[in-house]
């Protein structure tokens, strides 16, 4: 069984050897064709993921969450069932992103399979993956979206307040949030789920230990919330307003050829992303393509056009 | 509004308000977060706060015993939940444990501290006392370890004997040192390292009999016990038993090149007891290894074994490279391989060394024959 993404896309896929009660390895190449993964099946459900849960993978992440010292080569001082919570972590993030791919292929095959460390229906995976969702829709609503920068609060306002019990993952939170971080850097940095980090920083903020932090005034970024829901001209007038403002900015010039691009104006986009080759000549690559590719869309307009 | 990067000291010691302060994982975490912010001492203190906790966290050990050493760095969080907290403790998060990790490490503040921590456990105490006074006795503190080992001896256990006999040893009291061995016959009965050090103590006290009576009993508890096999090797010839003398010291140098007559014992609550080299044993009544492998050098000549021999000696110099006995031997051992220019620069380096020495006389007239052969064997 294998064929491309574009066609069938992985909860399908994954269902579908579900229903079928499939054992063996399900082999995937996501648009980066050098990093494939392995998705272990016995019976139709899903026993491990390689490389992103395997051992190795579990030791540099509880590493990087400071559980282990940096030169620790295996994990047997952390108790069994931390480890599989982090290996349980790591494969949820890494197939929330896998069965977003539309581009890349699968190929399944069958055969006898140890059991391995995790047991995921692809149901139970996309409940998951939906109810994480809601969740990260709610909290953005109730934090004022992702932008807030959290910080330590006042020495006073810490002091007076109730006792609290913190584990491993708020204490990294008071390590990296420096208020110059936003929340999705912040939990970008600590390679935790966004709606994790965001219930926990929450939790803080109530219990009177951390401070969110207004968003930094970013035309540029709330050019992009616009863009996102459609609103293609509000979106060209920040950038525009912007680059005025600070000619260098060549993120602003590339997002403002992207609104362009949206709002159909492809030679206006290509002369933002002229622009964007001026103030910043490493992005020059980048650039070309995407003139390249209005271009030929402007060309093709046209030519239907005629 | 300008925010500040990194939490100050003012908003760790809010935090630490907040805290339960008897909960050992909070304050090793704390101790996590204020070492890297850079507020070292705060750091130290919530950590040594931890560690004397029950129940404290690995990290916090690790955290100790980094911040003694300057390091700031492989610093750890505590595992986050309960279960995997007491698997932790039970996995060698004891002070217990980290003091003696810290002893062998030379790191001997962080091993006091936790050795500290450890009697506050009853059942670690003793160990702890034990551990304590070792480290006072190499410290040169004598009334802190002798106060130290008369709570040690309080419960005698072997690490305990052993090390207080050891150190009377040490201050040359050899007697006092073999009568605690005596009144606890019984234990040294049972203890190859005990029957040792009975044996080792009587060697050095001019008792031969004694001694090889005890080595060969500790032997027989314990033939790996390298240090015995040497020792046996010392009898023996202390005895005018130079075969067996060979046989032991050859069989010695088998299992292990190095001869470290003295161990301290240490005990991290186990069960066993952890060898640790006792470096200044050079308080002790010379016997030291480059004696041993002289003697197995020499005892190797005269049996004809050249070749084994000069690598012997060689082992010697190496560590030595002015050792007058061992060049002596050495070029008797080359002179005996016709290899007299060799052994004519070994003397002469002798001669150097020792000029007016009576191996220097001797080498002086071994080295006048030696060239008037070498010229025989020179090539025309």
């Amino acid at each position: 069984m294998h064929g491309p993404l574009s066609e069938i896309g992985l909860i399908e896929v994954l269902q579908l050897l579900e229903r079928g009660e499939r054992s063996g390895r399900l082999r995937v190449v996501g648009p980066d064709q050098a990093a494939a993964r392995t998705l272990h099946l016995v019976r139709g459900r899903v026993v491990a993921l390689e490389p992103d849960a395997s051992d190795a993978a579990v030791v540099r992440a509880l590493i990087r969450r400071h559980e282990l010292p940096a030169d620790a080569t295996g994990a047997a001082e952390i108790a069994p069932d931390r480890r599989e919570a982090v290996r349980a972590g790591l494969a949820r993030s890494a197939l929330g992103v896998m069965l977003h791919w539309s581009r890349g292929r699968f190929d399944f095959e069958a055969g006898p399979t140890a059991d391995g460390p995790l047991s995921w229906s692809a149901d139970a995976l996309v409940l998951d993956l939906v109810e994480a969702e809601s969740r990260r829709a709610e909290l953005a609503d109730a934090l004022g979206g992702w932008g807030g920068r959290p910080a330590l609060a006042p020495a006073e306002q810490v002091r007076d307040g109730a006792r609290v019990h913190l584990d491993a993952l708020d204490w990294r939170i008071l390590d990296a949030a420096d208020g110059r971080r936003d929340l999705a850097a912040l939990a970008a940095h600590l390679a935790e789920p966004l709606e994790t980090v965001g219930e926990r920083v929450r939790e803080l903020v109530a219990a009177a230990i951390l401070q969110l932090h207004d968003p930094v005034d970013d035309p540029t970024r709330q050019a992009r919330v616009a863009i996102d829901s459609g609103r293609y001209d509000e979106a060209i007038e920040r950038l525009r307003a912007r680059v005025v403002q600070v000619p260098a900015d060549g993120e602003a010039w590339r997002t403002l050829g992207l609104a362009e691009v949206g709002a159909g104006r492809f030679d206006r986009a290509i002369a933002a992303w002229t622009a964007w080759c001026q103030a910043l000549p490493e992005a020059t690559a980048d650039a070309d393509a995407l003139i390249r590719a209005a271009r030929t869309m402007m060309e093709a307009l046209s030519a239907s056009r005629d | 509004m300008a925010v500040p990067s990194a939490p100050d000291g003012g908003q760790l010691l809010a935090l630490r308000h907040r805290l339960d302060p008897a909960d050992p994982v909070a304050l090793a975490n704390l101790a996590w977060l204020s070492a890297r912010a850079g507020e070292l001492e705060l750091a130290q203190q919530a950590a040594r706060q931890a560690a004397a906790l029950p129940g404290a966290p690995r990290s916090a050990w690790r955290t100790l015993e980094r911040l003694a050493l300057g390091r700031t760095d492989g610093l750890t969080l505590a595992p986050p939940d309960t279960a995997a907290r007491a698997a932790g403790a039970s996995r060698g998060g004891s002070p217990l444990v980290a003091a003696v990790a810290a002893h062998r490490e030379a790191a001997s503040a962080v091993a006091e501290a936790c050795y500290q921590a450890a009697l506050g456990d009853p059942a670690l105490a003793p160990a702890a006392w034990n551990g304590l006074a070792v480290l006072h006795e190499q410290r040169g503190e004598t009334e802190a370890a002798d106060a130290a080992w008369q709570r040690a001896l309080a419960h005698p256990s072997e690490g305990a004997i052993h090390n207080r006999a050891l150190a009377w040893m040490r201050r040359g009291d050899l007697a006092r040192g073999r009568s605690l061995l005596a009144e606890h016959a019984d234990r040294v009965a049972e203890s190859a390292p005990l029957l040792f050090l009975a044996g080792y103590a009587a060697l050095l006290d001019d008792d031969p009999a004694m001694a090889r009576f005890a080595v060969e009993a500790a032997l027989a508890r314990d033939p790996d016990l390298v240090r015995a096999q040497f020792t046996l090797g010392l009898v023996a010839e202390r005895l005018g038993r130079h075969a067996e003398a060979l046989t032991a010291i050859r069989r010695g140098l088998m299992m292990s090149p190095w001869f470290v007559p003295m161990v301290w014992l240490l005990e991290n609550g186990s069960g066993g007891s952890i060898e640790l080299a006792d470096e200044a044993a050079d308080a002790l009544p010379k016997i030291a290894s480059d004696d041993v492998l002289l003697i197995l050098g020499r005892s190797l000549l005269d049996a004809g074994h050249l070749g084994e021999a000069l690598g012997v000696f060689d082992q010697v110099l190496l560590r030595e490279e002015q050792h007058t006995a061992a060049l002596f031997h050495r070029g008797v051992v080359l002179a005996k391989l016709r290899r007299y220019g060799e052994a004519l620069d070994d003397w002469e380096r002798l001669i150097e060394a020792a000029p007016g020495s009576s191996l220097g006389d001797v080498a002086r007239r071994h080295a006048a024959s030696a060239r008037e052969l070498a010229t025989l064997f020179a090539p025309a």
